[in-house]
């Protein structure tokens, strides 16, 4: 529940800085700089280029899959799949841009792919809080590096 | 009453204090540099673990503090490791002021100072790693003040250290219910295997580093030169602890050959690339790398030598001629910002104006500043009589006797770095011999750069003077090594 509240508080701080934003217009694209809001709609040939890599990514985690019980033999295979398809998008989503909002979302999709396969070997309530934490945090700092980006801290 | 309190709570509280009373720039900057001394001072004054009699009373002085049932353990052997930490704050602290580091710099920086000390003391350490990427999450106003402009180099930072504490979370647990006997082959394996790319990710290790140059580049140089000193050095000695929890780790055969490999590339590559460099700042950036894969050397020779002759000693004393060549480094830097932004009649002009052809003959007109800067900047690159150069000859002299080769690569990296030094003079030096000398710096500048450029020369000089005392640092580190 705790971690659900906190992805809840982190998606809405990114959200509201991100819509705070002015709104992208061809005169705003002029004097947007490359971290701020360009990138943010891309053209159709990007989303086909961004569905294919995904599909890549898919396939090998699929195919690395039935290694990993081996070494974790405490986690399902649905765990295994599902952490390392959150782990893969992410990067590959880290891989893809420079834009503060985007790569804070690539880094929760990646700690979420983690935190699934964290969670079925240490079961710790403590660290589970702190790892809710950690993406609290990222939240917070991806709306500043957000709003820092376009001079609104001031 | 217990050394955590002291050393963890109390910074945490006066950070959040300072954080409140961040209008009064003076009072944040005096009050937090006298806390900084003041604990450092403590680090060397308080007996942790006794008693401490004030006049007829005589109160308990723990070395432990239990927290929701995990445990922070300071006790009179990590005395010199507060020491590094607390008095290298109050040297930074210091010369925040005169670097217009910003306002948050201060409470900001005690914050780190204290959640270092916290990881590094947390038990089970695996909370250490937390601990990190929270340091990670609050340096990030640090370094990109309110209202300035998050470059790349900030994102990058984020994301590579975001990325390499779940790898250390999970060495941790991997290892961690095998105390100190060896666990079977598979999870040793992937135990090494977690660990190198935490670390990897952790330090900026190439090809892990492009953050650091474009970081170098893009942020305020003193916030950076703080973070370039504070950060690596509590990566390492988190990873230098977590080698003497374990002490299978460092029987593989190839933690050695890594440790030289990675280190080596490291001085090799970034000095190559400071040889072609036409950036200030990232001149300073690829400097840090070269640091960066000195002191996994200096790990390297240390972890091998044991016996009586300790080497990791001189990982420790190449502590203080890095902070020393860093804060003078990034001071000189900082006066040739404010220098260009009069030049080039631009206020907002920053450390991305630094370019050769924006400083040319910035030596006749902010000489003191051009001169501190080459100073620095040959002194991390080893030249005789400055304060990089006796601990670099021991290195180098250690590496010699692992392998020529790795020698030479060594010396080679070095190279680079120094014909970077004599290109970044060349640039600050030309121009017509008929331009007259000014001295355009402000009176603090002079003071803390040639009081900084005098102790590079004076320490280079004399090492003995705190080499020896620096080396011995080591023997609180690695007790359970063979």
């Amino acid at each position: 529940m705790a971690k659900v509240i906190a992805g809840g508080i982190a998606a809405a701080v990114l959200w509201m800085a991100q819509s705070g934003l002015p709104e992208q217009t061809e005169e705003n694209d002029a004097l947007a700089t490359d971290t701020v809001t360009s990138a943010i709609r891309p053209h159709f040939s990007g989303w086909v280029f961004r569905i294919f890599a995904a599909s890549i990514v898919v396939m090998v985690v699929i195919s690395i899959a039935s290694a990993i019980p081996q070494w974790l033999p405490q986690l399902s295979d649905a765990q295994i799949l599902g952490s390392l398809v959150l782990i893969g998008i992410g990067l590959l989503q880290l891989g893809l841009t420079s834009n503060p909002f985007w790569v804070i979302l690539g880094l929760l999709t990646v700690l979420s792919g983690f935190e699934i396969l964290y969670a079925g070997v240490e079961l710790s309530a403590l660290v589970q809080g702190l790892l809710s934490g950690v993406n609290l945090g990222l939240g917070l700092v991806g709306a500043y590096l957000i709003l820092s980006a376009a001079g609104d801290m001031e | 009453m217990s050394s955590p309190i002291v050393w963890i709570i109390f910074p945490g509280m006066v950070s959040v204090i300072l954080l409140i009373l961040q209008r009064s720039k003076m009072v944040v900057y005096i009050s937090g540099t006298l806390v900084a001394v003041l604990l450092g001072g403590l680090a060397w004054l308080l007996p942790i673990g006794e008693s401490i009699s004030i006049v007829s009373i005589s109160i308990p002085f723990g070395d432990t503090l239990v927290v929701l049932g995990r445990r922070f353990v300071l006790d009179a052997n990590d005395r010199s490791m507060l020491l590094l930490i607390y008095m290298g704050l109050a040297f930074w602290l210091a010369g925040s002021w005169a670097a217009q580091a910003g306002r948050l710099f201060v409470p900001l920086g005690i914050a780190i100072a204290g959640l270092l000390t916290a990881a590094l003391t947390v038990e089970p350490f695996l909370y250490a790693a937390l601990i990190l990427q929270v340091v990670v999450l609050v340096s990030i106003p640090l370094i990109n003040p309110p209202g300035s402009h998050s470059g790349g180099g900030v994102v990058r930072y984020l994301t590579y250290q975001t990325l390499g504490f779940p790898f250390i979370l999970f060495t941790g647990w991997l290892i961690s219910g095998v105390d100190s006997t060896i666990p079977n082959v598979d999870q040793a394996l992937l135990a090494y295997v977690m660990m190198g790319i935490g670390f990897w990710l952790l330090l900026g290790i190439i090809p892990f580093h492009t953050w650091i140059p474009l970081f170098a580049e893009q942020s305020h140089p003193y916030a950076a030169a703080f973070l370039f000193y504070e950060l690596p050095l509590a990566i390492m000695l988190f990873g230098l602890g977590f080698l003497d929890s374990y002490p299978w780790l460092q029987d593989a055969a190839g933690l050695y050959t890594i440790l030289e490999i990675a280190g080596a590339m490291m001085i090799l590559i970034a000095g190559l690339f400071a040889a072609f460099q036409t950036h200030l700042g990232r001149m300073f950036g690829y400097a840090v790398l070269v640091e960066i894969g000195v002191s996994l050397i200096a790990v390297r020779l240390g972890l091998q030598s044991g016996g009586t002759e300790n080497l990791l000693g001189l990982f420790f004393a190449i502590l203080l001629p890095r902070a020393l060549s860093y804060g003078v480094w990034a001071l000189a830097l900082v006066a040739l910002i404010r220098y260009t932004s009069i030049d080039q009649n631009n206020l907002s002009a920053n450390s991305t104006e630094l370019t050769f052809r924006n400083i040319r003959g910035y030596g006749r007109r902010i000489p003191v500043a051009a001169f501190s800067l080459l100073l620095a900047h040959f002194s991390l690159a080893g030249l005789p009589l400055l304060v990089g150069f006796p601990v670099r000859l021991e290195i180098w002299r250690g590496t010699a006797q692992i392998s020529v080769l790795l020698a030479g690569i060594v010396l080679a990296g070095y190279s680079g770095l120094v014909v970077g030094g004599i290109r970044s003079m060349a640039a600050m030096i030309a121009g017509s011999a008929d331009n007259p000398w000014e001295i355009n710096e402000t009176r603090i500048e002079i003071i803390l750069l040639v009081l900084g450029s005098f102790v590079l020369l004076l320490m280079g000089l004399l090492p003995q003077l705190f080499t020896p005392a620096l080396a011995q640092m080591a023997d609180f580190f690695l007790q359970n090594s063979p």
